[in-house]
């Protein structure tokens, strides 16, 4: 259980760059993770979903336009 | 003296006249006393019950006259009675007509008051009925195009959306958490 919350789940809509993967591996081993899984999504349009153990970060563009669709 | 003869003559034929007839005094005076007895036999055998007949039937009628007049009186007394009767009757007809009249104008002015009433109620609610089902069509409709638009926007985005774009975006949200997290 204390290694799953190791690993941090990414979501990304293309393949990123090397430079959108240290941005990211420094972020999550801010958080404790040393080891990061990605899995390409076109449904979340843009942007990026981390998770990592019960913390989810989201900050894909399909969640920005469902906040905008929630408060519209 | 001549009178006297011509009247002791007339005398003479008269009597006469009575012996050839063979009548005698003694005869006229038996006829005589025959025709009283025949009188009077017939006064009281035929005249008095003929007379007192007479007096009964005129009683009788006298009778039946007063009858008939009684019942006159009492026809005319009935006719009264029933005229009286018969105004009355009207009377009281022209009071129920009027009554009835009344209570049917009244009833006709609760109906009246009562189907107002409910047209008004009706009136109201279908009014409150509008207006809910305007307010949900208005929210349905605001919904659609929220969800149209943003599908819009999906689409435009995911195809306009560039690889830099991307970066971007990805490197403000990691920069965002971090400043959120770091307070």
């Amino acid at each position: 259980m204390a290694e799953e919350k190791l690993v941090a789940k990414v979501v990304v809509s293309e393949k990123p760059d090397d430079s959108v993967l240290r941005m990211v591996a420094e972020f999550v081993k801010k958080r404790g993770c040393y080891k990061t899984e990605y899995t390409i999504d076109p449904d979340i349009i843009g942007g990026i979903v981390i998770r990592i153990g019960d913390k989810v970060y989201d900050g894909s563009l399909r969640s920005r336009l469902e906040t905008i669709r929630q408060s519209l | 003296m001549f009178e006297f003869d011509s009247g002791m003559m007339i005398l003479s034929g008269i009597a006469d006249m009575f012996e050839r007839l063979n009548i005698t005094w003694q005869g006229i005076l038996l006829h005589l006393f025959n025709l009283v007895i025949l009188t009077v036999g017939l006064y009281f055998l035929l005249f008095k019950p003929v007379k007192k007949m007479i007096r009964e039937r005129q009683e009788k009628v006298k009778k039946i006259e007063k009858e008939n007049a009684d019942l006159n009186e009492e026809v005319k007394a009935l006719k009264n009675s029933s005229r009286e009767a018969l105004a009355e009757a009207k009377k009281e007809a022209a009071a129920m007509h009027e009554n009835a009249v009344k209570v049917a104008n009244r009833k006709a002015d609760e109906i009246v008051s009562d189907a107002k009433a409910r047209a008004k109620e009706i009136v109201a609610r279908t009014e409150t009925e509008m207006d809910e089902e305007r307010a949900k069509l208005r929210s349905d409709l605001e919904k659609q195009i929220a969800d149209v638009s943003l599908a819009v926007a999906e689409k435009v985005v995911g195809r306009d959306i560039t690889k830099e774009d991307n970066r971007r975006l990805i490197e403000e949200s990691l920069k965002e958490w971090s400043e959120k997290e770091n307070g």
